[in-house]
């Protein structure tokens, strides 16, 4: 018990490390896309610019808005992180030494407590803005979250597993990739839309917003709100990689994998312009959400048969 | 079913009855103007088409099953990573200046080492800004000269009218944009700092000078 804590605090510790490079990565590649060059002072070639933000941020003063619910306020951040922390330590199956043995349902049900953050943090920044953004964000990861889950479900239905280390015994190939493509699709569109990313940052909204659900945040706060944020991204990408290409996240074609899932998100950001709102509910609601019901019914037969 | 609905439409909007039947847009291969219920006109560009076919339908549906529009717009972001960068590594690098470039103001001196200006105040009187103060003195061996040329650089709006107006070429802006300061009274320049940056940038001014005579 006591080593798998250890093993998994571990996977935690270097997501977190690897959150601050992520960050690195995106202003490189949006530097890229816009022909820039992106951050290139710290040291070689802006290695270091993360930790040089990190030092900066952690440095400034905590503060929160006089009207403000100041107790669920400084929580809401930290609330974030720990939402990061409990979902990545999920990423480690059961015979490399995770402690979950159910973890696709424990995944499930830490990604539904992800909109609690972006909740807390809008409501008690008593900000217009604020509001409005995380009453958006939760409105649409709600929305998504539903069809996340079933095409979540569906693989759970072709692997016969509740756990993560079940995917690496169940690889889709050959027709069943054909048949599956269109699902990832679907399954990177709601990602993003989870993650609050670029084509649906309805809860940023920085043209009528200023910056949605974290304008008041800063300094400590930010920085927790940010790496949570980021983390979920990562999460997502290791994620993806896992269930579709490589089966497990330890492997090397994993970790490449989930490299090349990441720039996929830095990718759209620097690609698509933001979504309409209304397109997006309805793009959730009677697009992707009968698509992968369709897909839970065949799936469900499917994985009798194999 | 669809006079139904259009029953209750025109109950509803009695004027927008006619909206709902589609009038031949399109006779003799053109289009035609029609006449809009508001009086206006108004040219449908797309012209309504009630029964796609079969070839339409399929390219529409392979658009979107292989999502080509979305496709193609990341190739488009996924080209420009591969471009060239635009920045210039600017402390280090620098762009190129045109030889009109107007940056920080300077007084020449001849090649004997005697100031150009005579004091003939027609900077200052030409001046839109009003930022250039001259007061003058007959000097001991008869010639003309400034006791005191000063120029306030945060009145100064570089339109360059001063080099314009300039009869020997002795008040002009030379190619020197980097000369913030931290304090206000740093940027009052009096006569010394102007001949100062006149000797300077001299063979900088030179060049351009000469690089621009036929256009001045």
């Amino acid at each position: 018990m006591m080593f798998d804590l250890v093993v998994s605090s571990y996977v935690v510790v270097l997501m977190l490390v690897n959150v601050a490079f992520v960050t690195l990565m995106e202003r490189k590649i949006l530097g890229c896309a816009q022909f820039r060059k992106g951050p290139n002072k710290v040291s070689l070639g802006g290695v270091l610019q993360p930790i040089a933000d990190a030092i900066k941020l952690f440095g400034k003063e905590i503060m929160s808005p006089s009207m403000s619910n100041s107790l669920l306020f400084s929580v809401a951040p930290a609330l974030g992180l720990v939402v990061f922390m409990l979902i990545t330590s999920s990423l480690i199956g059961q015979s490399h030494g995770g402690f979950i043995e159910y973890s696709l349902i424990y995944i499930l049900c830490i990604m539904s407590l992800g909109v609690y953050p972006l909740f807390v943090a809008g409501w008690s920044s008593n900000n217009k803005y604020a509001l409005l953004g995380s009453l958006r964000g939760i409105a649409q990861s709600i929305s998504y979250e539903i069809s996340l889950s079933l095409i979540f479900l569906s693989l759970m239905l072709l692997s016969q597993t509740f756990s993560v280390s079940g995917f690496e015994h169940f690889l889709p190939s050959g027709c069943l990739t054909l048949f599956l493509s269109p699902l990832m699709l679907l399954w990177l569109v709601s990602c993003l839309a989870e993650t609050n990313r670029t084509p649906f940052d309805f809860s940023e909204g920085e043209s009528e917003l200023v910056s949605g659900f974290n304008v008041e945040f800063g300094g400590l706060n930010f920085v927790f709100m940010f790496m949570s944020e980021y983390g979920m991204i990562l999460f997502f990408s290791v994620w993806t990689s896992n269930m579709f290409i490589a089966g497990s996240s330890l492997s090397f074609s994993g970790s490449v994998g989930s490299l090349v899932f990441v720039f996929f998100w830095m990718w759209t950001r620097a690609t698509l312009p933001r979504f309409r709102y209304d397109k997006l509910m309805m793009l959730a609601w009677t697009s992707i959400l009968p698509v992968s019901l369709g897909y839970v019914c065949f799936t469900g037969v499917l994985g009798g048969c194999v | 079913m669809a006079t139904t609905y259009m029953k209750l439409f025109s109950v509803a909007r009695p004027l927008a009855s006619h909206a709902l039947k589609p009038a031949p847009l399109v006779a003799n291969g053109q289009l035609q103007l029609v006449r809009h219920q508001s009086g206006g006109e108004y040219v449908q560009t797309n012209p309504f088409k009630d029964v796609p076919t079969y070839g339409e339908l399929t390219e529409k549906m392979a658009n979107t099953l292989f999502v080509t529009e979305l496709t193609r717009g990341f190739m488009v972001t996924l080209g420009a990573m591969f471009k060239e960068p635009a920045t210039i590594n600017y402390p280090f690098e620098k762009g190129p200046l045109s030889p009109r470039f107007r940056g920080e103001h300077a007084l020449r001196r001849y090649a004997s080492g005697e100031e150009r200006c005579i004091a003939c105040k027609l900077c200052e009187a030409v001046c839109p800004a009003q930022a250039i103060t001259i007061e003058a003195e007959e000097r001991s061996d008869g010639a003309r000269r400034t006791t005191r040329y000063d120029i306030d650089m945060t009145k100064c709006i570089y339109c360059g009218f001063c080099q314009e107006a300039c009869p020997v070429d002795a008040i002009v802006e030379g190619p020197n944009f980097e000369f913030s300061t931290e304090t206000h009274e740093e940027l009052l320049y009096n006569k010394e700092k102007l001949l100062n940056n006149g000797d300077k940038w001299e063979a900088e001014i030179a060049a351009n000078i000469e690089a621009d005579y036929l256009y001045r």
